[in-house]
């Protein structure tokens, strides 16, 4: 029975030697193991099975041991930790920019009255963020794209100073992209992210003929509400509104640097994330605002929103809805349904999707009529996104919107996505 | 007694050689340095941690996560063991919560475990991962789930 020395530091000699030796035997046993068991001859009667136990259970405690040394070895701390150089770890300095730049090309046709098929420039988007102190950063999205003209535009879509104070406080000033519903958060102006080549045509952009408001200057507040694995979350902002102004009319849609009234808009939306269900995310929100338009009456506008949005590595499902109500001081009020659906499965590169999309903002609605954005529409949209490069992707897309009282569309759409 | 002992012996081998090649892949560490009294945290709160979706360990106190080089084994066994993502699926996620304004900037990402183990022990609240063998007395082990990496069932699956 060998005597095992209490030695720390001879440890690691002492299992080198029982592993060299152990390597030994069983490189023996294995290149001389057939040719013993063809010369084997069987067992002789009197063998001692009491020496045949003990030999057994040595074994085993060998096992245990080799078992115990490895597990040891795993968590020993190695004697001399290898030295790192100052330039291993880059100090931290401000400011740290990071660039992104995000674009588009597109070919349409459709048979909607006036159209003609067309190559097209997309967005051309510079996303840049700055870290300037440990809990300040600025975000700026500027793109770069071509109206009906033809002639290139340049607009600031979202300019934001954003203190990172705590996960439960968390605040952006400048503009933003408002958190009504799920999309327009999710997706800003870089096709790429998306799965479809646009957005539902109801949450385009203002200057699009969409709904909602979809910028806002102002000020936006948000973080985590303490729920355990519900994983709620606040936003509340409060910012200039969305000015309506007649389609055409020169001055932006989006209220940058002056109000047209005194009033503000307020938009609050509670999210949930439940550790449960990895993946979903649901929310209820509310925005409004007071309007002013031209010739109108004063309205008020209330935008109810809600979502379920489960997203995985495999799987998008997309839920939105959406209820707009102007009310008329001196007049009557008028409700506008929205909604939209998309599922989307990744198959490796490839992704379909279908998505099925409806709004009916009434006629007689008069803010909604200034913007263009009245009238009944719906239909289903199909598609496949082929990620053919970790970034770019080739979308096709078909959709049928269906007017109400009007013919319906069908458009043809593919989209070389990318960015850099 | 000769065939008993090949007998034996061989069944000893079989062991070993399987314990041998068991030890072909290292399992990883997670880390953190050892003035900090973060001791534990489950597998969800990893995975928020990781896709920067929280700054706070349960404790209330800030974490500053540290990854390895894209491409290195450690990180790949991090990503796949416990954010079940790919590199370029974790890129894009990265990228989309930088463009949503929810994440400031990605993560350092650092060449080695050397620096890894520097980076947790001199920042407060630093959090990253090594291999078990690159463990020494500057830093201290995190449990996962409550399990410590010598556990069988220990969630970061092994780098190659």
């Amino acid at each position: 029975m060998v005597k095992r020395k209490p030695n720390r530091d001879g440890g690691g000699k002492r299992r080198a030697s029982q592993a060299r030796a152990l390597g030994t035997m069983i490189l023996g046993s294995m290149l001389f193991l057939p040719g013993v068991l063809a010369a084997a001859e069987p067992p002789p009667a009197n063998m001692d099975w009491s020496a045949v136990q003990k030999l057994m259970k040595r074994v085993d405690e060998l096992e245990a041991e080799v078992k115990a040394l490895r597990a040891r070895d795993s968590l020993r701390p190695t004697t001399a930790a290898a030295p790192v150089t100052e330039a291993a770890i880059p100090k931290e300095t401000f400011p740290q920019i990071s660039f992104h730049g995000f674009g588009d090309i597109n070919y349409r046709f459709s048979n909607e009255s006036g159209s003609k098929n067309a190559f097209a420039l997309g967005q051309l988007d510079f996303f840049v963020t700055s870290r300037i102190a440990e809990n300040l950063s600025i975000l700026n999205e500027t793109v770069i794209e071509a109206n009906e003209e033809n002639n290139f535009g340049i607009e600031i879509e979202r300019l934001l100073l954003q203190y990172r104070g705590t996960d439960w406080f968390n605040l952006d000033v400048g503009r933003y992209h408002t958190s009504v519903g799920y999309y327009n958060t999710a997706y800003h102006h870089g096709t790429w992210f998306q799965t479809a080549v646009g957005r539902p045509q109801f949450l385009d952009f203002e200057d699009g003929g969409g709904l909602i408001p979809a910028h806002n200057v102002g000020v936006s507040a948000h973080g985590a509400i303490p729920s355990g694995s519900l994983n709620l979350a606040y936003v509340l902002e409060v910012g200039n509104g969305r000015p309506y102004h007649p389609v055409g009319s020169a001055k932006a849609p989006v209220l940058n640097v002056s109000d047209d009234n005194e009033y503000k808009s307020v938009n609050l939306a509670l999210m949930v994330k439940p550790d449960s269900i990895p993946g979903l995310q649901a929310g209820i929100g509310a925005y409004h605002d007071t309007l002013t338009p031209d010739n109108l009456s004063r309205t008020d506008e209330l935008l109810l929103h809600a979502h379920v949005v489960f997203k995985n590595s495999v799987w998008e499902f997309l839920n939105e809805g959406f209820l707009m109500r102007h009310s008329e001081r001196l007049g009557p009020t008028h409700y506008t349904p929205a909604a939209y659906t998309q599922l989307a499965r990744t198959f490796g590169k490839l992704r379909p999707f279908v998505r099925f999309s409806y709004v009916n903002a009434p006629d007689a609605d008069p803010a909604l009529s200034l913007i263009g954005a009245n009238g009944l529409r719906w239909g289903p949209s199909l598609g496949i996104r082929y990620d053919f490069s970790d970034f770019a992707a080739l979308k096709f897309q078909y959709d049928r919107v269906q007017r109400g009282g009007e013919g319906n569309i069908n458009q043809f759409t593919s989209q070389l996505a990318f960015t850099f | 007694m000769t065939l008993l002992k090949t007998y034996l012996m061989s069944g000893l081998a079989l062991t070993v050689a399987t314990l041998a090649a068991t030890q072909a892949q290292e399992t990883i560490a997670l880390v953190v340095g050892k003035g900090t009294n973060l001791e534990n945290l489950s597998t969800a709160e990893l995975q928020k941690l990781f896709r920067c979706e929280k700054s706070k360990a349960p404790d209330g106190s800030k974490v500053t996560i540290v990854m390895r080089d894209a491409g290195s084994p450690e990180r790949e066994a991090v990503l796949a063991s416990v954010l079940k993502m790919g590199e370029s699926e974790y890129l894009k996620h990265i990228l989309l919560a930088t463009f949503t304004g929810a994440v400031q900037a990605a993560p350092k990402a650092l060449s080695s475990g050397g620096a890894v183990k520097q980076f947790v022990s001199s920042t407060p609240g630093g959090l990253g991962y090594i291999k078990t063998s690159e463990l020494d007395d500057t830093v201290k082990v995190v449990r996962i789930d409550g399990k410590s990496p010598t556990e069988a069932d220990y969630p970061v699956k092994s780098a190659k």
